[in-house]
């Protein structure tokens, strides 16, 4: 239940907060028309009350099945997982990477923990596989596409124009 | 019109130019099926190898990239759960589950069926009806477009009828969403708090690729799953859609169809659009409406009839008034320019044989796709057998530099892993990730077109609501949701009078 009852706090107490924001930020409409932060308010108002429908449709819930309010379901408990976690702080990190060290070096930083992650284990599994998507990954946008992948800086900088020049 | 046809025969049935259609078609499903590569962007790459080509010739060509590229985001998103573009979300829902049960071929050829059959239906009305659809759908201004886009998040509710209210607040999460960005009316900033990158909105492909593809892989990271091949080995093609299972979607087929192209004549109504609203009008319909996001057949066949009828729908205002329907017709519309081709009512009499060669191309098109997609399906088919360690990142690999193509910018990879996180503690939570994309799709069109109306209207609402053609489509958007509610009260009431 408290799964359930934290996640629908936050959701109210951001949706309360962009309610505030747009009530700071918005200037009045002078054309008769519909402001600005009309339609999102008016959205966010429904939100909020929904929320607090599912609030307390939550706690009802969990009081007719006799839940205690610190319990956790095993879903809920799998998604607090470390692992689960540690993924994500990596997909968060990838994209800072690739501003500094180029996507080579930040693809093969990041899919080595990915792959151990996703299960992988053995020392020639997690370079083999790291290198290959790289590879692949960086012929189909670079080559075929054309989409210019960063390049970093420094040093990662020189090696990504040196591998550019043979396209 | 015979003459017509027989113009454009003489161009299209040569060596060269079937040949130059075939690589169109295989590059547009190509480009269609890599995430962050859309339909728009596959036109615009293509665009320099048009030059030196003949007029017709380059037209085709460049409608053949178009039409195959809305075909090839099918294949990723039953395979990997990727939408390859955003027509394609709506198949993640029923064609990834019955790729995971083994059905891969079965969910592939659907969809590419269902794209041929959708694809042909608008050209063919494109090509015979262009005019008198036009002139319909000049009546339709901001007020009826926005109804239609209320008529979508009217029947949000059918994504999920058991949890009605956490279906319902997704959507509305996805309308708020759409919101962040600079105001398309007034210009104003909205919700980005200082941050440059949320200027131009929540870019709706990197949401998607998060919430579908990023949640699905990172959760097996707790929950390792095989997925499974196909009962003959793996190989795709032997696994085909029955004659009697392509029998019981003959009326989905017909109506997303019909559906699909009245959509994708609408201006600012595209592929997208038409594909969310087939497949909740089908869910609605639907006797059997639970089955849909369990891996059904009718949950693809929908949105991929009527993305691909979209297709030809936007074709009709651009060919027949010179008014581009959406971005990929307006990167059309431009290539057209350049290519001499005079778009507009005189098209017909000034330039039939490029008429002609545009309607012959999408049939060609439309036909030679099933076979060259179910190539490539092929090819990405073989991957689902790689052990996941390594097929997820790969999945992971795709999704971020997608993400990054679409504007060459490393925000909408944050962006997308951000989704995927909320996509994590929405499934947890009981919340819907297709009706929070469906508000994030839709919502653009509703609140631009609404307060557009209303400006109109000098801030007369009942002006804006009155309208015929609005009250028509408004009056459907309640008979549809009141009537579910209030029948079988009213069923239970005769029953117990009987009694």
């Amino acid at each position: 239940m408290i799964f359930e009852f934290v996640g629908n706090t936050v959701l109210l107490l951001v949706s309360i907060f962009f309610f505030i924001n747009l009530q700071i930020k918005t200037p009045p409409p002078t054309d008769g028309g519909m402001s600005a932060k009309t339609w999102p308010q008016i959205l966010l108002m429904v939100l909020i009350v929904c929320i607090i429908f599912n609030l307390i449709k939550v706690y009802k819930k969990g009081k007719s099945e006799g839940k205690l309010f610190f319990e956790m379901s095993e879903n809920e408990k799998k998604i607090l997982s470390w692992k689960i976690w540690a993924g994500i702080c990596l997909c968060f990190a990838y994209p800072i990477g690739l501003r500094y060290i180029g996507f080579f070096a930040a693809s093969l930083i990041y899919l080595l923990p990915m792959i151990y992650l996703l299960g992988g284990r053995a020392k020639k599994t997690l370079i083999s596989w790291s290198l290959g998507i790289a590879i692949v990954v960086y012929i189909v946008f670079r080559m075929i596409l054309g989409v210019p992948l960063p390049r970093g800086t420094g040093v990662f900088r020189e090696f990504a124009i040196w591998l550019e020049s043979f396209i | 019109m015979i003459e017509m046809l027989k113009m454009g025969l003489v161009i299209i049935c040569t060596p060269t130019m079937i040949l130059m259609l075939t690589v169109a078609t295989a590059t547009g499903v190509l480009f269609g099926a890599l995430p962050g590569v859309s339909a728009a962007m596959g036109v615009t790459l293509m665009l320099p190898f048009s030059y030196s080509m003949g007029n017709a010739e380059g037209v085709a060509f460049l409608v053949a990239v178009y039409c195959a590229a809305i075909t090839g985001g099918g294949i990723t998103a039953i395979l990997f759960r990727i939408p390859g573009t955003p027509a394609s979300a709506p198949t993640v829902f029923d064609g990834y589950p019955m790729a995971q049960k083994g059905q891969t071929g079965k969910a592939l050829a659907t969809s590419l069926i269902s794209s041929a059959i959708g694809g042909i239906f608008s050209a063919i009305v494109m090509f015979f009806l262009s005019k008198q659809l036009s002139d319909i759908a000049l009546h339709f201004g901001t007020a009826e477009l926005f109804a239609v886009a209320l008529l979508g998040l009217s029947i949000l509710t059918s994504l999920d009828s058991e949890k009605p209210l956490k279906t319902f607040m997704s959507g509305i999460m996805g309308l708020i969403i759409a919101t962040i960005g600079i105001d398309s009316v007034t210009g104003v900033k909205r919700l980005t708090f200082g941050v440059t990158s949320l200027l131009s909105g929540i870019p709706m492909i990197s949401v998607m690729i998060g919430m579908f593809a990023l949640t699905e892989v990172i959760v097996r990271i707790v929950s390792p799953i095989e997925m499974q091949s196909s009962s003959n080995d793996g190989n795709v093609s032997n696994t085909f859609l029955s004659v009697k299972e392509a029998l019981t979607l003959k009326w989905i087929w017909l109506r997303q169809s019909v559906m699909g192209t009245l959509i994708g004549i609408l201006p600012g109504a595209g592929a997208s659009i038409a594909a969310f609203l087939g497949y909740v009008a089908e869910v609605k319909l639907s006797k059997e409406p639970e089955k849909f996001g369990t891996g059904c057949l009718e949950g693809i066949a929908a949105p991929e009839t009527a993305n691909n009828a979209a297709t030809g729908g936007a074709m009709i205002p651009l060919l027949s008034l010179g008014i581009p329907g959406g971005n990929t017709a307006a990167i059309i519309a431009s290539a057209m320019t350049m290519k001499g081709m005079q778009l507009g009512p005189l098209l017909m009499s000034k330039q039939p044989d490029l008429l002609s060669v545009t309607f012959l191309s999408m049939i060609f098109v439309n036909i030679v796709m099933v076979f060259i997609a179910i190539g490539i399906a092929k090819i990405f088919s073989k991957i689902i057998n790689l052990p996941y360690c390594g097929l997820g990142s790969f999945i992971i690999m795709l999704c971020m530099t997608g993400s990054f193509a679409i504007q060459n910018n490393v925000a909408n990879m944050t962006i997308m892993v951000i989704a995927g996180a909320i996509g994590i503690i929405f499934i947890q939570m009981g919340f819907s990730p297709s009706a929070f994309i469906l508000g994030l799709v839709l919502g653009p069109i509703c609140e631009t077109n609404l307060r557009r109306a209303v400006l109109i209207a000098h801030g007369n609402y009942a002006k804006v609501f009155t309208r015929p053609l609005t009250l028509i489509i408004v009056s459907v958007c309640v008979i549809v949701n009141i009537i579910p509610l209030v029948w079988p009260k009213i069923k239970a009431m005769q029953l117990k009078k009987n009694s």
